[in-house]
């Protein structure tokens, strides 16, 4: 990710607001107040899928989840599944009540999982792509009247918007927004989160607890695949 | 060379009507009967079987009219795979192929075993998947060396589900599973749904790592269709393999149906999803991954009947069902066992039991 970009851009985006703020890596401080960021949460598809699932409620009631992410090798495994088991319950708006999981060499992860309404969801993760493969994510929501993904619905690999097949160049480009021609999603959730967190200023408390939550919820996926058994989260 | 004359029982198993297909045009084989209940006269993909294929009502008829019969497809619904299989045995059948579920009674499955030894019979089981030529290549990229050590798996069997309407026993527990077996205490469905219905996938877990399965957690989720079918759905399995890969399997019934009425055509269409049957399989290793789509070649229509985003498979699509005859006609002149046979199939009956064991208890299974 390119910070100097990401921090300009929120910078032009934001000019017209009166706050004071400071970009930290993890965190944003916005007049004194520190916010815990959660850019993943920001992914234009996902974002878009959100209220699909909650609020228009397309699938009438959703049955299973699936979530399939492979990064490069090297990538840090474990704050991917911190940010897998946050999408998860942030897109379903429900807690995780057990988990069933095997982790391999700390590159591969499956597991299954359960929500409180008893959605049943199945996480799969591996750093096991080679440096400069594009990693391949994969969102899935199964109910009872379709479903809804954040990629192609029956093609494995996500599909871009722009392909330049050049004499010496071979580049693929899927940019979401006008405003921000030349960032990355990943750059492009992270502008995202920050205005968003400027312009909205959500209770600092409920974000603060929902990212504690989350790091014992990822203890308990360590403690499923380290004992082989069925961990049951408390604290719902 | 000699045609090998066979016979197909029943004809209303979920992967018969790839056989109605292939059999006609094989070149070693004669279809020469078929035997239908008359209460499953109606049923669509029947209605292709080739008129020159005589029809009778039952299993004895058919096999009392051709004394000279080299072999039988068990293709009925599930819980007649083991009756029509003694049946066999009983009158000098040499040779079967037995649709994927020879039966989930494992005492049951040894006495076809049994039966097979002491009468010398040539007994194949219908695992299509392990013809595919996605997974052969898939196989051949790992065992190249591609990806190196083998650390995870990852396989989607995901399909539409075969409606009453279309097949019946499909969604009644007792034809589909054997028995009726609640799923656990407290859901009011039974054995016999997506699970039952997709051992390949298991299957696969054990043809990519050359090993079995040590232990397998399985778990259900709500339904997917309103209609309150009384078997599962949708299914998520995590099993370990002994030499330490971890595999997830998908075997859902997640690709829902066109809801208007009962089915009239095995064409494209009355699926609601673009492909009627996903098996997507991901390999991670420790440096790299494979990604294989086995059931990608189709183009895509959204003309009639439904006017719905449609896919029809191309031509080799179904490559599957060809060398699965194959196989078994070359079984049966070189009086050999096939490729796929009752000894290899036995644990993924075994696997396919211990996962609705885990759904029962909420613990994973140790095999």
């Amino acid at each position: 990710m390119n910070d100097q970009l990401i921090l300009e851009t929120a910078k032009c985006l934001l000019a017209n607001d009166p706050a004071i703020w400071e970009w930290n890596g993890d965190t944003v401080t916005i007049d004194g107040t520190v916010y815990p960021l959660t850019p993943w949460r920001y992914h234009r598809r996902l974002h878009t899928i959100r209220p699909l699932v909650l609020k228009t409620n397309v699938l009438k009631k959703v049955c299973n989840y699936k979530s399939q992410r492979l990064e490069q090798d090297g990538t840090d495994f474990f704050r991917c599944l911190h940010e897998e088991l946050d999408t998860l319950e942030w897109m379903l708006d429900e807690k995780i009540v057990s988990v069933y999981a095997a982790i391999n060499e700390n590159k591969t992860l499956n597991a299954i999982l359960k929500t409180e309404s008893g959605i049943l969801c199945n996480l799969t993760l591996a750093t096991t792509l080679p440096q400069g493969t594009a990693p391949v994510v994969r969102h899935e929501f199964v109910g009872l009247e379709g479903m809804i993904c954040d990629r192609s619905i029956n093609e494995q690999i996500p599909v871009e918007a722009v392909y330049l097949f050049g004499e010496n160049r071979t580049e693929t480009y899927t940019d979401y927004d006008s405003k921000m021609l030349g960032l990355i999603p990943k750059e492009v959730m992270m502008v995202d989160n920050i205005t968003q967190l400027v312009y909205h200023r959500p209770n600092v408390t409920v974000l603060n607890e929902s990212v504690k939550r989350i790091q014992y919820v990822t203890d308990c996926v360590l403690r499923s695949a380290e004992t082989g058994e069925v961990v049951t989260v408390e604290g719902n | 060379m000699k045609k090998i004359k066979i016979a197909m029982f029943s004809g209303t198993s979920v992967h018969a009507a790839p056989y109605f297909h292939e059999l006609p045009y094989h070149d070693a084989f004669e279809w020469v009967a078929i035997s239908v209940a008359p209460k499953d006269r109606y049923i669509p993909t029947l209605q292709c079987i080739p008129d020159y294929v005589k029809m009778y009502e039952t299993e004895e008829e058919l096999l009392d009219a051709h004394p000279d019969l080299d072999a039988v497809i068990l293709a009925g619904c599930n819980e007649q795979h083991f009756g029509h299989f003694k049946l066999c045995a009983e009158r000098g059948i040499k040779n079967v192929l037995t649709m994927k579920v020879p039966t989930f009674d494992m005492d049951k499955y040894d006495e076809m075993q049994r039966l097979a030894n002491e009468n010398g019979m040539v007994v194949q089981v219908e695992l299509e998947m392990r013809f595919d030529q996605t997974v052969e290549r898939m196989k051949q990229l790992y065992q190249s060396g591609a990806i190196g050590k083998l650390l995870s798996i990852e396989i989607n069997n995901t399909t539409v589900m075969l409606l009453p309407q279309t097949l019946p026993w499909v969604t009644d527990p007792q034809q589909s599973y054997g028995e009726t077996v609640p799923l656990r205490e407290g859901d009011k469905r039974f054995r016999g749904g997506c699970l039952t219905d997709h051992p390949h996938a298991f299957d696969l877990s054990r043809f990519f790592t050359d090993s079995e399965f040590e232990s397998v957690y399985a778990d259900v989720c709500p339904n997917f269709r309103e209609a309150d079918y009384p078997i599962e759905e949708g299914v998520f399995v995590l099993g370990k393999m002994k030499n330490g890969v971890t595999v997830t399997i998908d075997p859902s019934y997640s690709r829902h149906e066109h809801k208007l009425g009962p089915l009239s055509s095995d064409g494209p269409g009355w699926e609601g999803y673009p492909k009627r049957v996903e098996v997507n399989v991901v390999l991670n290793g420790e440096k790299g991954s494979i990604l294989g789509d086995c059931f990608h070649s189709g183009v895509y229509h959204t003309g009639l009947p439904y006017n719905t985003y449609a896919v029809q498979y191309v031509d080799g699509f179904g490559q599957h069902y060809a060398p699965t005859l194959d196989s078994f006609a070359n079984a049966i002149r070189t009086r050999q066992q096939p490729y796929i046979n009752l000894e290899l199939h036995r644990n993924n009956m075994e696997v396919v039991r211990a996962c609705y064991e885990s759904i029962s208890t909420g613990k994973p299974v140790h095999l």
